[in-house]
């Protein structure tokens, strides 16, 4: 797989990009290269001017060529189909290296979105449509980075979140016990070429009503209009950078917003306060509070740490379900700096406790 | 915009490098004397905040006593109203020394206790002592602190802010 671009050059090194072995469909793809999976189009140049033990240099298809070297390694034997070339000139072979090598990045979030559409259909887009995360004849994005929107991603770990924490809400049955706990709101496996499992429990039945969920549906309406009030008010803003408009959506904001909507199916006064839009903070200009997020530091934390609801890790989605949490007991409630500290201690603290340590 | 105890260390270095620089100069004690303070407020900040993390949880979960001293607030029997006969926080301030702050820490929020014969805690009691005639000084036992002891100071309440860490949260910080 060390294939070189001028063979008879010891100084010519290997060609290829770096084989990412680490990478989920790397992983996916040895596991069905020992499950006896065809791979075909492996585009190989035949060549004894260098490493003659091993005739063919791969040019094209390394990850295939290494996932069927580990398959064959564990005694699984099949044919896989090759394209060879034979007697390549300098310019012949630079240009099938470079074809070869030429790598159209596919996002996670396209893999999802298709996966999404030929595993459960429509479903999670018609649903986004109603309550208003997506508008009609929206689809999701097939990368986040371009567009400011709910993922197919997100979009799951939505409604996973909202059956989570209505699951566990409903173990509680006074509103005091509620707050004796801390959270882990979850977040939906992207890009693995499989659908989450956790999603999949919720979808699998496609009798299942959940689409229709009056709660779900609230819920999500009422998510969907907070994402557009902050995305407005940090537009009409001094400081209107993407990470403050798009707060809502991030990777620990809004699984523990969904996580909470849920918890708060049987606390009907606490749901309301959830549910509706936090006034502002003073000196704030969004209702998240995007700026005071951002430098929220706690002394656990380390020095590199981006602030409250930055980062997708179950720290921040426990802190964030707490910050959540601690706003639904007043209806006046806003995201300031006080109620971040108490919410963040509050974790903090009851983690200790669940240790088992204290005495 | 709140201080935390990470900065607060790198002030008392910055303080220590400055009096490493004085040399023998009269310079070289006022920095020394400011390098052990601002040790010391880092390790005070540091309890003081975990201490504030405990204060945060609803109420049931730490008796009255418990939260009173997390809250360093004065804890009484109540003698009338709906919680009498029963003990309650109140609003008076009952300031709890360091010592005792870190001992209450590590023995209700850990498996263990503070081991008060270690070497650690030892050089920490030295090195309070010094702290302590800076902020209350006498004048017959007035004592310019050298740069070793402001150095000291330093490493000693890096490591009992780590022995903290660890034995509360089961985990180490970073400086």
């Amino acid at each position: 797989m060390d294939a070189r671009l001028i063979p008879e050059s010891k100084d010519s090194l290997r060609a290829n990009r770096e084989l990412l072995t680490k990478n989920k469909t790397f992983q996916r793809m040895s596991q069905d290269a020992a499950n006896g999976r065809e791979f075909n189009d492996i585009i190989v140049e035949y060549n004894c001017a260098y490493s003659p033990e091993k005739p063919l240099k791969v040019w094209g298809g390394q990850h295939r060529s290494k996932s069927i070297q580990i398959a064959s390694e564990k005694e699984t034997s099949r044919y896989h189909g090759f394209r060879i070339y034979f007697c390549l000139t300098k310019e012949q072979r630079s240009a099938l290296a470079l074809v070869s090598n030429t790598n159209i990045n596919v996002s996670n979030d396209l893999f999802d979105r298709q996966l999404e559409e030929i595993m459960v259909g429509l479903h999670l887009r018609k649903w986004c449509e109603q309550v208003g995360l997506l508008t009609v004849g929206e689809d999701f994005p097939d990368a986040k980075s371009h567009a400011e929107r709910v993922t197919t991603q997100l979009a799951r770990t939505f409604i996973v979140n909202f059956f989570l924490g209505k699951k566990k809400g409903a173990e509680f049955s006074s509103a005091d016990q509620l707050l004796k706990n801390y959270y882990e709101p979850y977040l939906c496996e992207s890009g693995t070429g499989t659908l989450d499992e956790k999603y999949y429990d919720i979808v699998k039945n496609q009798d299942s009503n959940i689409w229709k969920d009056k709660g779900l549906q609230e819920a999500g309406e009422a998510f969907a209009l907070l994402n557009k009030a902050q995305n407005n008010a940090i537009k009409k803003s001094k400081i209107n950078n993407k990470g403050f408009r798009n707060k809502a959506l991030t990777l620990s904001v809004l699984p523990a917003w969904a996580f909470v909507a849920g918890l708060l199916q049987s606390h009907p006064a606490r749901l309301k306060n959830h549910l509706a839009i936090p006034k502002l903070a003073k000196g704030a200009s969004d209702p998240l509070n995007a700026k005071e997020m951002s430098t929220y530091k706690h002394d656990q934390d380390e020095k590199t740490y981006r602030g409250l609801g930055n980062r997708s890790s179950i720290t921040d989605r426990q802190r964030m379900a707490q910050v959540f949490l601690a706003r639904s007991l007043d209806p006046s409630a806003c995201f300031d700096k006080k109620l971040i500290d108490k919410a963040v201690s509050t974790v903090i603290g009851l983690k200790v406790l669940s240790k088992g340590y204290a005495l | 915009m709140t201080r935390y105890y990470r900065e607060l260390i790198e002030d008392a270095q910055w303080f220590c490098d400055q009096a490493d620089n004085a040399q023998a100069s009269l310079n070289q004690g006022r920095f020394t004397s400011a390098s052990i303070l601002f040790s010391f407020v880092a390790l005070e900040s540091f309890i003081n905040n975990m201490m504030f993390d405990f204060t945060a949880l609803p109420s049931g979960l730490l008796t009255p006593h418990e939260q009173g001293f997390l809250a360093e607030k004065a804890v009484e029997l109540a003698d009338s109203g709906a919680n009498a006969g029963k003990f309650e926080i109140t609003d008076k301030r009952r300031y709890q020394s360091l010592e005792y702050k870190i001992m209450f820490l590590v023995a209700r929020f850990s498996k263990d206790t503070v081991d008060k014969g270690s070497t650690l805690w030892q050089r920490f009691q030295k090195m309070k002592n010094v702290r302590d005639s800076l902020t209350h000084p006498r004048k017959d036992e007035i004592k310019v602190p050298s740069l070793s002891e402001a150095e000291e100071a330093i490493g000693v309440t890096k490591e009992i802010i780590q022995l903290v860490s660890q034995k509360v949260w089961g985990k180490k910080v970073q400086f």
